[in-house]
Parts: C-alpha cells; sequence; structure tokens
C-alpha cells in the first residue's frame, strides 16, 4: 500500500492538531537536509523529521499557559493509505516540558535496587558517645 | 544523615535548634554572638562548628559537619559555573548561605523580639524556635513564622521552615512505616512503625499518610483538536511513541511523574534516626 505523496502535508495537519491551540503562533517547519528530500521512505511507510516552534499562549493539558517560547522535534513515520493511514509518531516531550518549566527531577524513590546504597550511607551515621 | 521523609527535624537540624535556644545566661550570651556574627558575614560552616554542643544519644553524621555544610549545601552558590548546580542540589542554582544566612538572622530576631539589624543586647524576650527542614521544593526559601501565646519573655513561638530542592544524596521512603533502619538496628526496618498513641509527649512530629505511594507514569491518548480524552495508559507496556494511531490521535505524555497513593491511611511517628523529633533533645524545657 503506496504512501500518499502529500505525505508531508499530512503530518503537517496532524502535529497542528495538537499543537495549535496551546501555541497560537507555532510553526512546523520541516528541517534541512530533509527539506527537500521528505518524505523519506519507501512504497510502505513515509518518515517526516519536523520542528514545531511556538509561544505557549494557550492551555496544553493540563499545563497552563505560561507565555514562554518552546522549540521541539519530532518524527512521524506514515504507514496505510487512505481511510487507513497511521501515524506513528516520536516526540521529544522531554525538551517541551522541561522548555515550558516543569521540573523534571525528583529525588529517586526508595526501592529495592537502592537499599545497597542507603545501607553504606547509614554506615556513615552513628550515635556519638 | 538520611531524609527518608518529605519533612525533617532530626539530629543536624538539632544542633541548629540548640544554638537558637539557650538554656541559661551563658548560652543566652552566645546567641547573641551568633546573630551579631551572623549579621557580619562569618562563613556558616565555621559558625555551625563553632556552636554545635554535643547531645548524647542522638545519631550525627560522622562526616564533619563543616565540609557537609561547604560542600553539600552550599557549594560555590550563585557563583558556580554556568549550568551547574549549587552543592548537592538538583536543578537548582542560588546563594544557599545568603538564604540560610538571612533566614537565621530573622528566625533569631523574632525569636528575641530585636526589630531587623538592632543591637542584640536589645532583646525582650527568647521564643523557643522550632526548625524544619522540607525537601523536595523548586528552589532554596526559608520560611519564618511566629505566634504570641501571653507577655511572658518565652510566651511564644517561632517555626523556621528550611525549604529546598532535591538533594542528589537522599532518596524518599515510599512507604513510610518502613524508614530506612539505623545504623545499630539493621533488621528494624523489617517491622513496621507502631501507631503513636501517646499525645502527650513534650514534643513530637507525626506524619499521616497513605501506606504506601506508588510512582507511575501515564500517557493520555486523545482527540488533539479540542482534547477530549479517549483513555488513560499507564505503563511501560502501553506507553509509547511508536503506537500506530489515526490523524489527529495523539498519546500525549503527563508531563510529570505521577504518585497513585495506595492502602490504608496510617499515622506514623518518624524516628529520630530518619528526621524525626526526638524527646531526648537537650533543648526541652
Amino acid at each position: 500500500m503506496p504512501v500518499p505523496e502529500n505525505a508531508v502535508e499530512l503530518v503537517q495537519e496532524d502535529v497542528e492538531s495538537v499543537f495549535r491551540e496551546a501555541f497560537p503562533d507555532g510553526t512546523f517547519e520541516v528541517p534541512q537536509p530533509f527539506d527537500e528530500l521528505a518524505p523519506i521512505g519507501s512504497d510502505d511507510v513515509a518518515v517526516v523529521p519536523w520542528y514545531w516552534r511556538g509561544t505557549h499562549t494557550g492551555d496544553f493539558r493540563e499545563v497552563r499557559r505560561t507565555g514562554l517560547p518552546v522549540e521541539f522535534a519530532g518524527t512521524t513515520f506514515l504507514t496505510g493509505s487512505g481511510d487507513d493511514l497511521r501515524f506513528h509518531r516520536i516526540v521529544d516531550w522531554h525538551s517541551l516540558y522541561r522548555q515550558l518549566g516543569l521540573m523534571m527531577v525528583c529525588r529517586r524513590p526508595r526501592t529495592a535496587e537502592t537499599e545497597e546504597a542507603d545501607d553504606a550511607d547509614l554506615a556513615a551515621v552513628q550515635p556519638e558517645a | 544523615m538520611p531524609m527518608p521523609y518529605t519533612l525533617t527535624r532530626g539530629p543536624l537540624l538539632t544542633l541548629v535548634e540548640n544554638a537558637l535556644n539557650p538554656q541559661n545566661p551563658a548560652e543566652e550570651d552566645r546567641r547573641e554572638v551568633l546573630l551579631t556574627e551572623l549579621r557580619q558575614g562569618t562563613s556558616l560552616p565555621d559558625l555551625v562548628t563553632a556552636v554545635q554542643q554535643p547531645f548524647a544519644g542522638l545519631a550525627v553524621p560522622k562526616a564533619p559537619l563543616h565540609q557537609r555544610l561547604r560542600d553539600d549545601w552550599i557549594g560555590q552558590g550563585a557563583n558556580g559555573p554556568p549550568s551547574e548546580p549549587t552543592g548537592y542540589w538538583v536543578g537548582y542554582q542560588g546563594d544557599v548561605e545568603g538564604v540560610l544566612r538571612q533566614g537565621l538572622i530573622r528566625t533569631l530576631e523574632v525569636s528575641m523580639g530585636v526589630s531587623h539589624d538592632a543591637p542584640p543586647d536589645t532583646a525582650t524576650r527568647s521564643w523557643p524556635v522550632q526548625v524544619h527542614w522540607k525537601c523536595p521544593n523548586p528552589w532554596f526559601e526559608v520560611w519564618v513564622s511566629w505566634r504570641r501565646h501571653d507577655d511572658t519573655p518565652r510566651g511564644g513561638q517561632v517555626d523556621m521552615l528550611i525549604a529546598t530542592p532535591p538533594d542528589k544524596a537522599n532518596r524518599l521512603t515510599t512507604r513510610p512505616q518502613f524508614p530506612p533502619a539505623a545504623a545499630d538496628r539493621a533488621a528494624s526496618a523489617l517491622n513496621p512503625l507502631p501507631e503513636p498513641t501517646d499525645a502527650t509527649d513534650s514534643q513530637g512530629m507525626w506524619l499521616v499518610a497513605h501506606e504506601h505511594h506508588r510512582l507511575d507514569v501515564a500517557d493520555e491518548r486523545v482527540v488533539a483538536r479540542g482534547g477530549r480524552r479517549l483513555d488513560i495508559q499507564t505503563g511501560r507496556v502501553n506507553t509509547g511513541g511508536l503506537q500506530p494511531l489515526p490523524a489527529g490521535e495523539w498519546l500525549v505524555p503527563t508531563p510529570s511523574t505521577m504518585w497513585v497513593d495506595e492502602g490504608e491511611v496510617i499515622t506514623v511517628e518518624p524516628p529520630s534516626h530518619a528526621g524525626g523529633a526526638d524527646t531526648r533533645r537537650n533543648n526541652l524545657p
């Protein structure tokens, strides 16, 4: 099943569908050196690497608008055809959320794997005479 | 010292509390000197090392306090290399010593009833001070709050809350009933902490929480336009970017970790070695 020749436009519409509301001034771009090559792929799959740049002036899921500029990358693999088109997306969500100022670090939770390290820490603790 | 809970008192802060809560005229004099030294900019590690007093039966870090404060807490402050965190804090750069110093100055001034920068010997009272360490916080800050109970010199209470970012060394316990064992009682971690019942102790610190905090990840499956949620998928098996989806139907990861609380609501009294309060502290009347 050959993928459509307008795969780039389809991917752009798909990306805009999820980000346009939160980033009303956002732009979709297929970066160099892929801009002239896209869609890349074979008869069965098209690959479209892309960037989204915009200002976070609308809410994105539970993330309230911050007014911050963001730029992040994604790649969409397109399979199928006609009404059975399927989008397989790899998005740099971490970069997006980091630029929105969300705290992405937290102390590691205590697990079986950390027990040994904790024991080593505790070895440095002893009641004073 | 492990900090398995998000709020700590414990031995280290007892050192600070001891310096802030004099029990006799000689200690009151030392407190005045401490306030003067803080205002003059004496190094905090040097000050803490100088004022620490022995207190029997409490676990204190074997590593030199001076070194822990200097390297772990204060680091190179805001003067460190760009993009490098201060001390052992995760994702934070700032003047830890400056915030801590001003927090201690303000705490002492309120406790003593001394106006800001007024001479320490103008003290009109000596309100007891209680110190807590709250972690993790997005940034480093100190909260000073107080309340008058009556007009006597000790008729009030000052609370100093040191809120810090997460650090590289400590790990949270996700089961509040099972803190790490004390070094000399390795087997005790197998037994859950008993539920405290005696409300007449001279001091205490109880924690009310679920039995278990479970870390979870979740992806929302949404219709992109309008954001209508179709499903929420959790766990590693179902979560991933390469799922084939129709146009306009997206799998959007929740932007942070999600803690899912499970089990009964329980009350525990963290032991001193794990950051809890300890009735054996020598700063109690």
